[in-house]
């Protein structure tokens, strides 16, 4: 019974589903003029409610056709022939009906052309066939939109849905300032965009075919395209940033940066103070600023190379406690279509530091061992104004220019005072210096660059010619005052005293060119030439002068004084070929040079010729197998030429016991550098591997000779050696860096080498390596927390071959662990640990362990989290000091110098900005 | 003598009515033109960084595919890749799709190189859903029409189709309408497919097949590989998921 009832129900619904699918919807197409049939026209059912297409079909080769099945509902029924109107109709369907709409007829279209009125007053200019309208000539309510604008345009109407006609045409593109896209949806731009800030309407046809395949968007023929030029005052914004944060004692830390923007003129100022960092901006800072960072493209390498300077101003290179202020304005625009551009920009740095440091040192001899402990305390000023100006033209497609213009001016103020003894292997004491150096010293540099690049109508052809002219001049006036004793046997043998005056002056005017072709052979082979022309004339002035009885310092000190000038040239030329293909790329070439100083020395009378060849082979090999995956590999000798200092020294005395003199047979030493890479980036897996392997060998590299005598006092020589090396390696990798997922990270890197020098007439080869693992995990979630622990463990070796006994390998431990919380209330805390042990060994007789621990709590206010407090405990454990390490051939030592140590800031920060169309 | 007479004069006859009506294509081979317009997708995912670094950037690059098939299947694949000036920072995606599409039975063999992996895509042909304009333009000589698709209920996509050209196709993924899809605009990914060449004498229908190698897989689930591993690529992962999908 109940089977039946199943059967039943089944066969009801069948029905019913049969009943609502079975309509179908049937008819004859036929041409009008002719009574014939139409084969293959399409017939397309749409929604009535919003065009959704939902069936087609063709007509057969009697005209017929039948769209079936078809659901009940409103629809409109369309049916298209080339070159025939299209015929389109409303059609009900109702449930179970289907519908025969018998036969059809199609009409051939007629043209209409419709004549377009333009009239031209002021506000409406008409240019080739562009019509242009004032917009502010036509009157709109307060707050109106584009729309309502175009309406009062004449020529123009919008309708209902926004559709847009112009002189009788479809508009089927709006641009805003030319950009596409904006919106293919026409009533993007026109509904959003207030009238006000309209300066121009433009309306043209829509461009040919060819045109289009340059730009994008749709266009139809004779259609109509929209452009609306804004007024640059609507493109206007704001952005800044004020901060200030202190310890309410000694610290004090504040930052104020704004910028404005007007259409394409940038306007920014800042300033900074700080007693914990350098006050420098950081990278998102200055991008932010529109400070320029200089990429540039190297046509020989094939490479983008930062041009950023390094410079002492940066977080990286402080030494001791800062006192910092910077400030700095930048103006930039942007005219004639883009096509000119210029940045002006100032910036000022003033650094301060304290710095102590204290050095404990061995000297290894083939017989004995000197132990030299020294402190010194160094008091930095160091201010600088840099310039900035930068132009550049593009003048047609094919041509540009660019000039470069940077001024800085230096001064710099240091007052040091230097403690040391010195101590011989039975721990006596052969000398003990204490000296006191002041300066003060003024740089001025002017470099001009001008790049013209010309392009050619063949594709990669390409020709720059670069000129570069500079001046600069160094003065330094500088006080040293120094006592040294000697010791024998433990007693005091002699005393010498050094107090003099040392006015330094040099100027240098340089003058470069440089063209570069790029030659296209085929679309993979290039060939590339450059030849480059340099010449540099120097002037330089150093002269000692020692104190008279008089307490003046008139008496020139001839051994300690040098006066000269250097006239250097350099020819240099480049030939290299380039390959470009799918996976394998390459590049092979080589550079000679011919370079030559003349040296007139002042003071000896005599004239010195210096000629040297230089050559610089180069290759370099890669081959991507997969995606994101490859090996390559690279090789460059270049030759090293000695500098004058080496072949020539100025004779220096600021530290009495270390004297360098000049060999002037040093020969030319060359250099070798192989490097293979590999990398392997799994996008999909989130697996990253990298492997960098490397190795420089040295020919005739310059080493020093050394000769030590009793006192501890050391004379240094430059003179020529074979077989030095070193190598290194880092390699990595990366696992499962996603949310909510642990990832790993393994990093190996070593590297190690051979030096040779000789010390006291034997020969010293020194053997040396390092080594490092680093492992770490994290896990996050964001916006919730994270945390990252990664341990390390390091080995460093060494070996001198004059004193094999001696022992200096240590291990290193650290590591590193950081981790964030989000907590109620919002706020943020977040903190990192930074441990670091070494080993203690012969020479460094305490293990040195830094800790240095960090913490952070912040909380973020308003709706836009625009301002935010954060309270800072740095070093919480008061460890901090900087350290290094250094076994270098015979010497090894161990500095420790002053870094800021642990203190507690108290910050406010407020960011606000003002976007264009807000 | 008489009966070949009469063939002829058929044939003739036959050739005179066909004339007189519309030539519909059934077979052809189109060369589209990919335009990727640089500077404004490149703007959108560093808008940071994009003043400063567009001019290492080219304004647009330009590859090309051939389109070949049939009412009953054709295959759409790369034969230029794009030229970039050396010195030029380009990152593009997406660009190597071979697609087999199969009209008869709705279903596409698509191999997909999405970084480390090749897939071999084997599912339905994507579901566009179109609304039909009433705006014309013509590509490469064919009057088309204008259609609006909806990817996802999100994507939106321009595509321009004629239908003298009796194959429900087009480039990348795009079908669905009643004629070939000659022109497409995305603006989403920025980029357009428009064709620049119709051959329709000599198609040679013995290179439509379907490539073979890849692993093998279906849409859904190739997504949510890509999904997962874009999580947190924000703006730039979106939009490297829609390139990918098409």
């Amino acid at each position: 019974m109940r089977k039946t009832v199943a059967v039943l129900v089944l066969i009801f619904f069948i029905s019913l589903t049969a009943i609502s699918q079975s309509v179908s919807i049937k008819g004859t197409i036929t041409d009008t003029s002719e009574g014939k049939n139409l084969t293959n026209a399409v017939i397309t059912l749409l929604t009535k409610k919003d065009s959704i297409l939902v069936k087609y079909t063709r007509s057969d080769k009697q005209g017929n056709f039948k769209l079936s099945p078809v659901d009940s509902g409103n629809y409109i029924l369309w049916i298209t022939y080339p070159k025939f109107a299209d015929f389109t109709d409303p059609l009900q369907i109702k449930p179970g009906k289907s519908v025969d709409l018998g036969t059809i007829p199609l009409t051939l279209k007629s043209i209409i052309l419709q004549e377009v009125v333009v009239r031209t007053n002021n506000a409406i200019k008409v240019k080739g066939d562009t019509t242009e309208f004032t917009a502010d000539s036509f009157h709109v309510r307060e707050g109106a939109t584009v729309e309502e604008l175009l309406k009062k345009l004449p020529g123009l109407q919008v309708d209902s849905k926004g559709k847009i006609t112009a002189q009788g045409k479809q508009v089927d593109k709006v641009l805003v300032d030319g950009e596409e896209f904006f919106g293919e949806d026409p009533t993007i731009a026109t509904q959003n965009i207030g009238a006000q800030a309209v300066d121009k309407v433009q309306v043209y046809d829509t461009k040919t075919e060819q045109d289009q395949l340059k730009g994008v968007g749709a266009s139809g023929q004779g259609n109509k395209t929209i452009n609306i030029k804004l007024k640059d005052s609507a493109k206007k914004g704001y952005f800044g940033k004020l901060e200030a944060g202190s310890d309410f004692d000694k610290l004090v830390n504040a930052k104020v940066m704004y910028n404005k923007f007007k259409g394409n003129q940038k306007f920014s100022v800042y300033g900074t103070k700080s007693n914990t960092a350098t006050g420098s901006l950081g990278w998102e800072e200055r991008n932010k600023m529109g400070i320029e960072n200089d990429w540039e493209y190297d046509e020989l390498s094939g490479f983008n190379y930062w041009n950023g300077e390094e410079n002492e101003f940066n977080d990286w290179n402080l030494k001791g406690i800062p006192n910092a202020y910077t400030a700095g304005g930048l103006y930039g625009n942007r005219w004639n279509d883009e096509k000119t551009k210029m940045n002006l920009s100032y910036l000022y740095n003033r650094l301060g530091t304290t710095n102590n440091t204290s050095t404990i040192s061995q000297t290894l001899l083939a017989d004995t061992t000197f132990y030299n402990n020294s402190r010194s305390r160094i008091n930095a000023l160091s201010q600088q104004h840099a310039g900035n100006l930068k132009y550049e033209w593009k003048i047609d497609s094919l041509a540009s220019i660019k000039l470069v213009v940077v001024g800085t001016y230096k001064i710099k103020d240091i007052a040091s005072t230097n403690s040391s003894e010195a101590l011989n292997e039975f721990k006596d004491s052969v000398n003990a210096n204490n000296r006191m150096n002041s300066s003060h010293s003024e740089k001025k540099q002017l470099d001009n660059q001008l790049v013209y690049k010309q392009l050619f109508k063949k594709r990669d052809r390409q020709l720059i010619t670069t000129l570069r002219f500079g001046l600069g001049s160094d003065d330094q006036t500088s006080n040293l005052f120094s006592t040294t004793q000697f010791y024998v046997n433990g007693l005091r043998d002699s005393l010498d005293i050094t107090d003099q005056l040392k006015l330094n002056n040099s100027s240098t005017a340089s003058f470069g060119a440089k063209v570069t072709y790029n030659e296209p052979i085929s679309d993979k082979w290039n060939i590339i030439t450059e030849y480059s022309y340099n010449n540099a004339q120097t002037t330089s002035h150093r002269n000692t002068y020692e104190k008279d009885p008089n307490g003046k310092y008139t008496e020139l000190n001839s051994i300690y004084s040098n006066n000269f000038d250097l006239n250097a040239y350099s020819n240099n030329g480049t030939v290299a070929a380039r390959y470009k293909g799918k996976k394998l790329k390459g590049m092979i070439g080589a550079g000679v040079s011919a370079i030559q100083l003349n040296l007139d020395n002042i003071d000896l009378v005599k004239k010195t010729k210096y000629n040297f060849t230089g050559f610089t082979p180069q290759a370099q090999l890669r081959y991507e197998f997969k995606p994101q995956s490859g090996v390559s590999f690279y090789y460059r000798g270049n030759t090293v030429q000695p500098t004058l200092n080496q072949l020539q020294p100025l004779r220096d005395n600021t530290d009495p016991l270390s004297i360098y003199i000049g060999n002037p047979d040093l020969k030319v030493g060359f250099n070798h550098n192989l490097n293979f890479n590999y990398n392997d980036f799994k996008i999909l897996k989130n697996r990253y591997i990298y492997g960098n392997v490397g190795i420089n060998l040295l020919q005739n590299a310059i080493t020093n000779l050394s000769i030590v005598d009793s006192f501890g006092k050391t004379t240094y020589k430059p003179v020529n050696v074979d077989g030095n090396n070193n190598w290194y390696l880092w390699a990595g990798w990366f696992s499962g860096q996603r949310d909510k997922s642990f990832n790993h990270e393994i990093e190996p890197n070593a590297n190690g080498g051979r030096s040779i020098n000789y010390i006291n007439g034997s020969k010293n080869i020194n053997t040396y390596a390092s080594f490092n693992l680093r492992y770490s995990i994290g896990y996050s979630v964001q916006d919730k927390y994270n945390f990252r622990v990664g341990p390390s463990i390091g080995r460093s070796l060494s070996k001198s071959s004059l004193r094999p006994e001696a022992n200096n390998n240590y291990w290193t431990y650290g590591g590193r662990a950081e981790g964030y919380i989000m907590l109620p209330w919002k706020l943020e805390l977040s903190s990192d640990v930074d441990m670091s042990l070494q080993q203690k060994t012969s020479a460094f007789p305490n293990p040195v362990n830094i800790t240095v621990w960090n913490a952070e709590l912040s909380k973020k206010f308003f709706k836009d989290k625009s301002f935010k407090i954060l309270f800072t405990a740095h070093d919480i454990l008061n460890q901090n000091i900087g350290l290094t390490r250094i076994i270098n051939s015979n010497l090894v030592s161990q500095q420790r110098y002053d870094r800021l140590a642990r203190y507690f800031l108290l910050t406010a920060s407020w960011t606000f900005n003002k976007m264009p169309g807000k | 003598m008489k009966k070949h007479f009469i063939i002829a004069f058929f044939a003739v006859l036959s050739a005179i009515v066909v004339r007189s009506q519309e030539n519909f294509i059934g077979q052809v081979s189109i060369e589209y033109a990919k335009t990727v317009a640089y500077w404004p997708l490149a703007k959108e995912m560093w808008p940071d960084w994009f003043d400063r670094q567009k001019d290492y950037m080219p304004k647009e690059v330009v590859s090309y595919f051939n389109f070949t098939g049939d009412s009953t299947r054709s295959v759409y694949k790369r034969t230029r890749e794009p030229h970039i000036q050396a010195g030029l920072w380009a990152w593009l995606n997406g660009d190597e799709n071979e697609v087999y599409n199969d009209y008869k039975s709705g279903t596409t063999i698509t191999q997909k190189p999405v970084y480390e992996q090749i897939y071999l895509l084997q599912d339905s042909m994507l579901n566009i859903k179109w609304k039909i304009t009433p705006d014309t333009r013509t590509i490469a000589g064919f009057n088309c029409r204008k259609a609006i698709g909806i990817l996802f209920d999100t994507v939106a996509v321009f595509a321009f189709y004629t239908d003298e050209i009796m194959i429900n196709g087009g480039p990348e993924g795009m079908h669905g309408l009643p004629g070939m899809i000659l022109g497409v605009g995305i603006p989403r990914l920025h980029t357009t497919w428009f064709a620049t060449n119709v051959k329709v004498l000599g198609v040679n229908m013995n290179t439509v097949k379907p490539a073979t190698k890849g692993k093998k897989t279906d849409r859904a689930s190739m997504l949510s590989t890509i999904r997962k591993a874009m999580k947190d690529w924000d703006e730039y992962g979106q939009k490297m998921l829609l390139a990918f999908t098409i």
